[in-house]
């Protein structure tokens, strides 16, 4: 049974009364605390199931003490610039301050924060009282409470009010005005944070009378999602269908958009947001990698008109990607190109459409009248995948100043006989429309030629040398290609140089695969190649810097040397995006290197 | 003075007393302003250091020192030549501005670089027109090879330059139909004036030029365009081609009074028409030197003309010396993209000049629109927090060189880089306003430095 009447001190004016009037509007009869905390009990126990995004770090220590042992972090302390920041004034200060903090509570920062946060720290979104709350669990009431009170202390002397504390009493526990809208309060070992009363007395009762049944933890939609994340050091949940019932941003869910490529790349996605329920988000750090995970509930009767994006099971599978030496970046998507081309008025806005039928126009012109979305695009199989490598550069060719990676995309036909003969005289005109505009600009022209190696054919070019041997030390950028349209059987390979198109129909898929069975799209970057590419340009990055920077020549290329430091740290990364049985899941994972 | 009694007083200077040595006396005495004076004009201004060093010499010592090659300038302009050959790449010659601005900045040798300016404008191409950035880099490295040297190789050079040609509509020059684009520049903005060649002249100099071409961005002689008649230039008749109608007209008695004409206002004053009879004597100089512009270079700067008090205040400083003065004399260093962009937004885009003709200069640097952008450029560039004044804060640089006091800064600007010291109210308004100009310290004398270099007394040279 609640009641009216309000527990406070006779010290407290009667402003603060009212105050808390606010915060505390009914106060039960039975105030005592449970005299046995639960150890078990977590912040989504506490928290009304009507919370619709919720944030948490169940082990904030560990995940400190990841960052601060990890070995990125060990060598960038080891650095000059490591060691120029250790040796700031704001550190030195920070410093001061976590001494001062140390000497406070009788034990070491990290000590105090394993204790103050070892039940987690959370934050939530409640959308009926639009209210935040915050919630700490510590390791035991007395840490609790002398950290409550020391970071009581600390706000007030933030807001000038020290020793100005509004203090009262709910359910037994004590209660603090920290301004105008936040408060705070202590129940045992819980801290809680918010800025709004009654979702503050929502918490406060839901422990003290130890009732769950309408809470967070009980949501499904929540327990579905945190399964998805649960290893994680820092977890995520947001209850899209409560967020789009409630009309917040309504762009994300209008389906359409006016850029292609963001479709050709996002478009799932953004299409999963109109029909799913919940999404998870996760960030989980470990000495070996840094991941970022997100997954939403999907249902593959629900993707239309996205089809193109999923196959018509929604579980579709990208192609292989081969590999090849001096790889810097390989990817490979599942996506209908024709489909997409078709159903682009259900994907796109009006405007995107009127331009993209003025495409449709042009391009059907350009491929003889044949219908570009029906016909040409039509004539591929699903998916797309594509390669960047470095290029090593021969000394009897012109040699670029900017020294860029070759690219090649590669698509499957389903007619390759009638296709192949198609698009090698479409590149045919395209070179010969090149030429015609680079002439007219005064820039190199291409040399076209024909490629029959074994089982590779197609339709090669290369530009023409400058006359002037002098002038091939520093050719223009256009000497880093060599635009090239390799056929093999029923693949077709569109690369930006002749070795790498040769290279790749040469090549087989990956083995062991880099693209596993339900994954839709899939990215992954090497290192080591990038910074060989870089490496390459080095003296174009120190012009830069020296230009951008002002930095004499000693100075740019120690700052571009940091630069290959920091790269030096990390071996690979990963963007995935696969589909399962209920969930659509967008990885990407960061591996650094180890000493192992 | 008005302007008529500007030019009376001009008219009335006694040439010898002018171009003679510098002699300082109590009344003009070669100090630590008559030293800022001559580093300003005769390059980018200096820091206070450099100027200290320049003063305690006598007059003669300094225009040496400040004429003569530095000791580190070849690696400085290996170092610089690689980042050029580096940005050609991209053939873009908005960022040969920048690489411009950075030379500017950081050379050893800013009289040097100072000169290369003036004869941009001299020999005017705009890489709007010209479009390769390699051509516009390859004529400003012939510039630089000449700057203080061989007038006659330069314009020798320039008549054959391919950016120069291109720019002038003259990449073919037919026998059948003569170019007269570059002959009529050659000798009415290059190498004579107004007046001193005839209709007839351009047409015969065009004739010597025939069959010079530019193809595939290289200059060439095509003997089949040629026309080998006899011609009559400038009162000289023969079968003369390009060169020799060159050397013919380098050979006129204006062209050294053109040319020292052109210094007088770039060095000494604009704004003025310089007497013949003043001119006389350098352009002699000049004359008896084969055209070697350095002895008439000291004679201008360790004059008496120079260091006089009516000569100090006869400059408006152009957009480069405003910013790259401001720069050099703080030993600040910024983003050189960012300097090209705003000097040429307030009309001096290096590599981009307005015309065939260069830039006006004197008060045609100053309208109410240039004014105010000069103010916001100056702003932009002092508030930047990359913007870094020797390495670091502004604050603790005016420290480290005592002068972090508001009155001292502001002492220290006027002295670097001012010509005439800002009114005592003014002065006051400033130093009170000093605590308004921002939240820190850093702030604050960043923004008073903005406050200094918007006033108009800023603005002179």
């Amino acid at each position: 049974m609640r009641s009216r009447s309000l527990c406070h001190s006779r010290l407290f004016p009667r402003g603060f009364a009212l105050l808390l009037a606010v915060f505390v509007t009914g106060v039960t009869a039975h105030t005592s605390v449970a005299a046995e905390p639960d150890q078990e009990l977590t912040a989504a126990d506490l928290l009304p199931d009507s919370v619709v995004a919720y944030a948490d770090a169940p082990d904030l220590a560990g995940l400190v003490e990841t960052v601060l042992n990890h070995s990125v972090t060990q060598q960038i302390k080891q650095s000059p610039v490591g060691q120029q920041a250790m040796q700031a004034p704001q550190l030195a200060f920070l410093e001061n301050i976590l001494k001062g903090f140390e000497g406070q509570v009788e034990m070491s920062w990290q000590q105090a924060l394993k204790s103050f946060t070892s039940g987690g720290v959370c934050i939530a979104l409640d959308a009926p009282t639009q209210g935040v709350a915050v919630l700490i669990k510590g390791s035991n009431a007395e840490d609790m409470k002398k950290f409550s009170t020391l970071a009581l202390g600390t706000i007030q002397l933030a807001n000038n009010s020290l020793g100005k504390s509004k203090k009262a009493e709910y359910r037994g526990f004590d209660a603090y005005a920290i301004t105008d809208k936040a408060k705070m309060a202590i129940m045992d070992q819980w801290l809680l944070i918010t800025n709004n009363s009654d979702l503050g007395r929502l918490i406060i009762d839901n422990y003290a009378d130890k009732t769950f049944d309408q809470s967070l933890a009980k949501n499904s939609r929540y327990q579905a999602a945190l399964k998805q994340v649960q290893q994680c050091n820092l977890r995520g949940y947001v209850d899209v269908e409560a967020i789009r019932a409630l009309n917040v941003a309504p762009e994300i869910y209008r389906g359409t958009t006016d850029n292609l490529v963001a479709e050709f790349l996002f478009g799932g996605l953004v299409g999963n947001l109109q029909h799913t329920p919940y999404a998870a988000v996760g960030f989980q750090l470990s000495n070996e990698a840094i991941r970022l995970q997100a997954a939403s509930a999907f249902d593959p009767e629900n993707i239309e008109p996205r089809q193109y994006f999923f196959g018509e099971d929604g579980r579709a599978t990208a192609p292989a990607i081969v590999s090849l030496p001096e790889t810097l970046h390989r990817g490979s998507l599942y996506r209908d190109l024709g489909q997409m081309w078709l159903l682009s008025p259900d994907l796109m806005t009006d405007n995107a459409n009127e331009e993209l039928a003025q495409a449709d126009t042009t391009l059907t012109t350009l491929f003889s009248g044949r219908d570009f979305g029906e016909d040409i695009l039509g004539a591929l199989k699903p998916g797309i995948s594509w390669i960047v490598v470095s290029q090593t550069f021969s000394d009897k060719a012109p040699l670029p100043a900017i020294k860029l990676p070759a690219f090649a995309i590669e698509v499957q036909m389903i007619d390759a006989e009638t296709t192949t003969r198609e698009f090698r005289r479409v590149f045919q005109s395209f070179v010969g429309f090149l030429n015609i505009v680079s002439a007219m600009n005064g820039q190199p022209q291409l040399d076209l030629d024909f490629l029959k190696e074994g089982e590779v054919s197609g339709v090669i070019a290369s530009f023409v040398p400058p006359i002037d041997k002098q002038d091939w030390k520093k050719a223009p950028i256009q000497y880093n290609f060599s635009p090239s349209l390799a056929f093999s059987g029923d693949r077709m390979v569109l690369a930006s140089t002749t070795e790498l198109a040769t290279a790749m129909c040469q090549a087989k898929a990956d083995q062991p695969n880099l693209v596993q069975p339900g994954d839709n799209g899939l990215m992954h970057f090497e290192v080591a190649p990038i910074g060989s590419v870089l490496e390459q340009n080095r003296q174009q990055l120190v012009a830069q810097s020296m230009l951008d920077k002002g930095h004499g020549m000693e100075a740019a290329e120690a700052e571009i040397g940091i630069l290959f430091n920091l790269l030096s740290m990390f071996k690979d990364a990963t963007i995935q995006l696969r589909t399962d049985d209920q969930h659509l899941k967008f990885s990407t994972e960061v591996r650094f290197v180890t000493s192992n | 003075m008005n302007a008529s009694s500007e030019q009376l007083f001009l008219n009335s200077l006694d040439p010898q007393w002018a171009w003679q040595s510098f002699q300082p006396s109590d009344s003009d005495p070669w100090n630590f302003d008559a030293a800022a004076h001559l580093v300003r004009r005769a390059s980018f201004g200096a820091d206070d250091a450099r100027i200290k060093t320049l003063a305690s010499g006598t007059p003669a010592q300094a225009v040496d020192l400040l004429l003569a090659k530095a000791d580190n300038g070849e690696v400085f302009e290996q170092v610089s030549d690689q980042m050029a050959d580096t940005l050609l790449a991209s053939d873009n010659p908005m960022t040969l501005s920048a690489a411009w601005v950075y030379r500017l900045l950081f050379t050893p040798e800013p009289a040097l670089e100072n000169l290369v300016l003036f004869w941009h404008g001299h020999f005017a191409t705009g890489a709007d027109k010209v479009e390769k950035a390699s051509l516009m880099w390859q004529q400003n490295r012939m510039l630089r090879q000449h700057a203080f040297g061989d007038i006659a190789a330069m314009t020798q050079s320039i008549a054959k330059d391919p950016a120069m040609l291109i720019y002038l509509d003259s990449v073919s020059n037919r026998k059948s139909h003569p170019n007269e684009n570059f002959a009529r520049e050659l000798m009415e903005l290059f190498c004579l004036g107004e007046g001193n060649y005839s209709e007839h002249d351009v047409l015969e100099l065009a004739r010597c030029f025939t069959g010079w071409e530019v193809r595939n961005n290289k200059f060439r002689k095509n003997r089949y365009q040629h026309d080998s008649g006899s011609k009559t230039v400038l009162s000289k008749t023969g079968n003369f081609d390009g060169e020799e109608a060159v050397d013919i007209v380098l050979a006129q008695e204006a062209m050294p009074l053109f040319i020292c004409e052109k210094l007088f206002r770039y060095l000494i004053a604009d704004g003025v028409t310089t007497p013949k009879s003043l001119l006389e004597q350098p352009a002699e100089l000049l004359r008896q030197s084969d055209l070697q512009l350095l002895p008439t270079l000291k004679l201008m700067l360790g004059s008496n003309l120079f260091q006089s008090s009516w000569a100090r205040h006869r400059k408006i400083k152009s957009p480069a010396h405003l910013v790259i003065g401001l720069m050099r004399g703080l030993k600040a260093t910024s983003n050189s993209h960012r300097i090209a962009e705003g000097i040429r937004e307030i009309g001096q885009g290096l590599f981009y000049p307005p015309n065939v003709k260069g830039w006006a200069g004197g008060r045609d640097w100053i309208n109410s629109s240039t004014l105010l952008g000069r103010a916001n450029l100056i702003r932009d560039l002092v508030r930047d927090p990359d913007t870094k004044f020797d390495q670091g804060g502004l604050s603790d640089y005016l420290k480290r060189i005592k002068a972090d006091r508001p009155d001292a800064a502001i002492d220290l600007y006027q002295r670097l880089m001012m010509v005439t010291a800002l009114p005592d109210k003014t002065r006051q308004t400033l130093i009170e306003s000093f605590p308004k100009f921002g939240k820190d310290k850093e702030a604050r004398h960043r923004g008073l430095l903005h406050a200094v270099a918007s006033q108009p007394t800023f603005q002179l040279g």
